[in-house]
């Protein structure tokens, strides 16, 4: 179906991506539930850094394998391995299989202004979001939006984006720093 | 000059506490962004805290990274509802909510006070006595009320008040840390 090759000719491309996000979680009647801002970086395949800077500082790293989330605050580490849960969250759909996306999901294209907007509807009901919009200005993705089924969405922004750009790989490793408390899940 | 009051590395000094205890009392309106760590013998959970209280109606964001996971507790005139993915759900207290939603709890009805280092409100339950240590400076270092006991670790200040940055609260074999990154007074 068109739409989806058109997102497929968008994403294969992307070896790697490199930005500085705002997030923010609106409720049904827009009211603003939290608002974070921090940096990502990804890379094929599977590789994810995102880093949460304000009003709190959170990371979650990805080796492709593995997937770290840690909290400074609570000086915490967990440790899960990747599965379709974990990689479902927007950042990990750019860094996984292009067939993998469309097998998935129903694709939808709109022109809005200059940007063009994918949405992506879940085949199984099962995921986080109902709905997931990517917003590209020209080439790069600029924009994810996710609404869920109480209606709330999640908008995440990007700026100073790097498409393709060099990562060094020790991005995606994540050293556990002294006195942390590790905790694995489902290892 | 005046000697300089003792004063810890952050900035608080003794006597503090009490000056400014009045305010921290009236400060009813408030956001708070944080995290909350659980530990318990079976469970090991950690989230992001976005919570906006008033007198009379609280909303709290419990939700994972990537805002995954999202829960959100409302309660307004004694009626709590927690919202999901799943749905809508009602009960009779917010600890009965997340205990059945989530499988575990976080102490919601009196943390409003605990989390300002207030005791609970004795007018809202009957069995609220409580015992309060304070540190060297005279500010709350362990409070104990409802089985709970609550260790005050860090402190930070907000507009003009001093206000706990980072709390450790026990009951039986449950473990909370509570960290706040930020605190905002808010309008309505």
């Amino acid at each position: 179906d068109d739409a989806a090759e058109r997102l497929t000719e968008r994403l294969e491309p992307l070896e790697s991506y490199q930005a500085t996000f705002e997030q923010q979680i609106l409720d049904g009647s827009g009211d603003r539930l939290q608002s974070a801002r921090g940096e990502m970086w990804l890379a094929r395949p599977g590789m994810l850094r995102w880093e949460v800077d304000a009003p709190y500082s959170q990371t979650v790293v990805s080796d492709g394998d593995d997937v770290y989330m840690y909290d400074p605050d609570l000086e915490q580490v967990t440790v899960q391995e990747m599965d379709d849960r974990v990689t479902h969250t927007p950042a990990l759909l750019l860094s996984g299989s292009v067939d993998e996306l469309t097998e998935n999901y129903e694709v939808f294209h709109e022109q809005d202004g200059g940007d063009d907007v994918f949405t992506l509807v879940p085949i199984s009901a099962d995921t986080l979001f109902e709905e997931l919009s990517m917003v590209f200005e020209g080439e790069t993705l600029s924009e994810l939006w996710m609404m869920d089924s109480t209606g709330q969405r999640t908008s995440i922004t990007f700026s100073n984006i790097t498409l393709n750009g060099y990562i060094a790989t020790d991005m995606f490793d994540f050293e556990i720093p002294e006195g942390t408390d590790v905790i694995r899940e489902g290892l | 000059c005046a000697s300089q009051a003792p004063m810890d590395e952050s900035g608080r000094q003794a006597g503090q506490w009490e000056r400014q205890q009045a305010a921290v009392e009236a400060f009813d309106t408030w956001t708070l962004v944080g995290k909350a760590g659980l530990r318990t013998p079976e469970e090991n959970v950690s989230a992001n805290l976005d919570w906006k209280q008033t007198p009379y109606y609280f909303r709290m964001l419990i939700s994972g990274p990537f805002g995954g996971g999202r829960n959100v507790l409302e309660g307004r005139d004694g009626r709590f509802s927690l919202s999901n993915s799943d749905g809508r759900f009602e009960a009779e207290t917010p600890e009965a909510l997340m205990e059945e939603q989530l499988g575990w709890a976080l102490p919601v009805s009196a943390m409003p006070n605990w989390v300002r280092g207030l005791p609970g409100d004795p007018t809202k339950d009957q069995n609220s006595g409580y015992q309060l240590e304070t540190d060297e400076l005279g500010f709350p270092s362990h409070l104990a009320q409802n089985g709970w006991k609550i260790d005050y670790r860090d402190w930070e200040k907000a507009d003009d008040l001093w206000l706990p940055r980072r709390m450790v609260m026990h009951y039986d074999d449950v473990r909370i840390t509570l960290v706040v990154n930020q605190w905002q007074a808010s309008e309505e």
